[in-house]
């Protein structure tokens, strides 16, 4: 039973851990993408944390199979480098090793279609109403003795003053009217919708096809509104299995059978590594193997993702659609299986 | 020499291997946020691979402290890391780790400059960059006291031509003049302003003949499609919270080594969830950190994060 539990525990925290960190790697790689968007820094990094956040279920259905494959690869390992392979071949037969693995798969399988039908598909939702509240905030970007509203206006100052925020020696650049105006002094609001600059003693330049101008002025006034208006746009990530397959939209249709064949990659992606396991080799040997079930199972899944292509894009039926994805996909199953006929 | 040659060998399989899973998984996150996009077939492969560099070369540090992790767990339980250890101190395998650091630390530095060049190799692959037209350009060009901010129109590259030029010069912060045209071309390396409008603090008057521009003014970046872009003179600015950020990501890849081939991390029993926490706090403490800007007291904050750092470092050098 020790020995069972021993295994069982082992092998799920490599699956955990290699789940962490890769969630990780992805939700930093989206942190940052978000974060180049450009908005004051102070702000953003909690609330892109938050955003991203959403994102992450829909991440752990994604990349699932594959971690379970570098998880098994890695465990196998170990069990082979520590000699633990031989001591458990010794006290579990091979039937008890599969019920255990059949166990932890099984409840993979079940966590897996809850995450897919249930918390990625809500915690999208979340996402894309905080997304789009984002969105429509302004995108100031203030540091470096620089602010910066994309399209807007980009304005260079000298130093702060700390007790009533004024900018002294500013030079500021309109971008849309194509303006100038340098200014010892600019004060400015900022409301929801909008943002008030007022300019004190200096000069506004205007050289452009519309206007060529120079002024003197003593006091200027410049309004930017926030004219972003983005409407929440729901997508296929926004549905469940019945719903897409509910929905009117063909392509949500589509979306529907393609959850389908993900599901067969994963169970195909179990499969190949139950032999995997249980690999019992040389260091060698063992990397070779890794390989080269690593090199079949991208090609398997690159051709299932053109297949599914052009199933979205109407040049396959469904029923070609599935014949395919299955096809690939059992014969993928059966060529690594045969590899490992001898074991 | 057998020694090194075979550590050496040991930590390029590691980045071999973590560069291998890393983007094996990637390239599966790519192609499936691609397969609801309106690609041609080659397209989302092809576009699916570069999301993937890209989105490796987002945070490259990843890579060197997955290949140190893999290094540690691969030689750590054949006892191999013991051996090592026995006969090279920590500092000799840091000197050996110090040419990847190297090379790391310099695409950290860098990967802004190479993410822009992957965005681009994508937007050519798709001809949408080439064949049309840039609407807007503004460049804010800094050289000592002097500030430049030119908006260029229309910019059509192949064609070779940009629709309207303005551009107003500023030295000490004070205006200076402004160009105006809409008859410009670029004739080898400059783009001529055919007669120009000239306004200063005293006249607005058009010019008849040429000004010219030299297109190195602009480096490379006239070829991208960012439409907003900072230029300083490299020369003659020396950015101290730059240099600032570039010593503490030294000093946290030889933070991540040193974490790893210390002397309680090589026994074979050594917790392998323990250290990596441990590597990862420092992986994100480092991010974070990197990210924050202050109003004031900036550098001294910068400072204090690479003293923290650094401090730490020293203490799992010290314990040696």
């Amino acid at each position: 039973m020790k020995l069972k539990l021993y295994l069982t525990i082992s092998y799920v925290k490599y699956i955990v851990l290699m789940l962490i960190a890769f969630l990780l790697i992805i939700w930093l790689a989206q942190i940052i993408r978000y974060m180049e968007l450009g908005q004051s820094l102070a702000i953003q990094l909690s609330h892109v944390t938050m955003i991203t956040s959403y994102l992450l279920p829909n991440a752990i259905s994604t990349i699932l199979p594959i971690i379970i494959f570098i998880a098994s690869c890695f465990f196998n390992k170990h069990i082979n480098q520590t000699n633990e392979i031989s001591i458990i071949s010794m006290y579990l037969s091979t039937k008890n090793m599969n019920k255990i693995i059949l166990l932890i798969y099984g409840f993979i399988l079940v966590i897996h279609i809850f995450n897919t039908e249930v918390t990625s598909v809500n915690a999208y939702n979340k996402y894309k109403f905080k997304e789009i509240e984002f969105r429509n905030q302004f995108k100031i970007k203030n540091n470096k003795n620089e602010i910066y509203i994309k399209d807007k206006i980009n304005l260079f100052y000298e130093k702060r003053n700390q007790e009533n925020s004024v900018l002294e020696k500013v030079t500021t650049y309109l971008i849309e009217e194509n303006i100038v105006i340098v200014s010892e002094q600019v004060k400015y609001n900022q409301s929801e919708k909008e943002i008030l600059f007022t300019f004190i003693k200096g000069q506004r330049i205007s050289s452009s096809n519309k206007e060529k101008s120079f002024t003197n002025f003593d006091k200027l006034e410049y309004k930017i509104y926030n004219n972003s208006n983005d409407k929440i746009a729901f997508d296929e990530n926004n549905y469940n299995f019945i719903q897409l397959l509910k929905n009117d939209n063909q392509l949500y249709k589509k979306v529907a059978h393609r959850k389908l064949i993900d599901l067969l990659f994963l169970i195909l992606i179990l499969t190949i590594s139950r032999k995997l396991i249980f690999i019992n080799e040389k260091s060698e040997k063992l990397i070779a193997n890794y390989t080269f079930n690593l090199f079949m199972i991208l090609t398997c899944f690159t051709i299932l993702a053109f297949i599914t292509k052009l199933f979205i894009s109407d040049v396959l039926t469904v029923i070609m659609f599935y014949t395919g994805s299955v096809t690939i996909t059992f014969a993928t199953g059966i060529l690594l299986r045969r590899r490992y006929a001898f074991l | 020499m057998l020694f090194y040659k075979f550590i050496i060998i040991k930590v390029m399989q590691s980045i071999v291997l973590g560069a291998l899973i890393l983007l094996s998984v990637l390239y599966i996150f790519s192609i499936i946020e691609l397969l609801s996009q309106n690609y041609e077939l080659t397209d989302t492969l092809v576009i699916g691979l570069i999301n993937t560099i890209e989105l490796l070369m987002t945070i490259p540090n990843i890579l060197l402290l997955m290949s140190v992790i893999l290094f540690w767990n691969n030689l750590k339980k054949t006892n191999e890391l013991i051996i090592i250890r026995h006969y090279l101190s920590i500092k000799k395998i840091i000197l050996i780790y110090s040419l990847f650091i190297i090379i790391f630390a310099s695409l950290e530095i860098n990967k802004n400059n190479l993410n822009s060049d992957i965005k681009n190799l994508k937007e050519i692959y798709l001809k949408s960059f080439a064949e049309t037209e840039i609407n807007e350009k503004v460049f804010f060009n800094f050289n000592n006291q002097e500030l430049t901010i030119s908006k260029l129109n229309g910019l059509n590259i192949k064609k070779k031509i940009i629709a309207e030029i303005s551009i107003y010069k500023f030295k000490n912060d004070i205006f200076k003049k402004s160009i105006y045209s809409n008859e410009n071309q670029i004739i080898e390396n400059k783009i001529v302003m055919k007669n120009p409008n000239v306004i200063t603090s005293q006249s607005i008057k058009d010019i008849e003949g040429q000004y010219l521009i030299n297109l190195e003014d602009f480096g490379d970046e006239l070829y991208n499609n960012i439409s907003k872009l900072n230029l300083t003179n490299k020369k003659e600015s020396v950015n101290p919270i730059g240099l600032l950020k570039n010593l503490t990501l030294i000093i946290v890849l030889l933070t991540y080594i040193s974490v790893f081939i210390s002397r309680k991390a090589i026994r074979k029993n050594a917790s392998a969830l323990k250290y990596i926490s441990m590597s990862v706090l420092v992986f994100i403490y480092s991010f974070v950190t990197s990210q924050i800007y202050l109003e004031s007291h900036h550098i001294i904050f910068h400072l204090s994060v690479l003293l923290t750092l650094i401090f730490y470092l020293y203490k799992n050098l010290i314990n040696e």
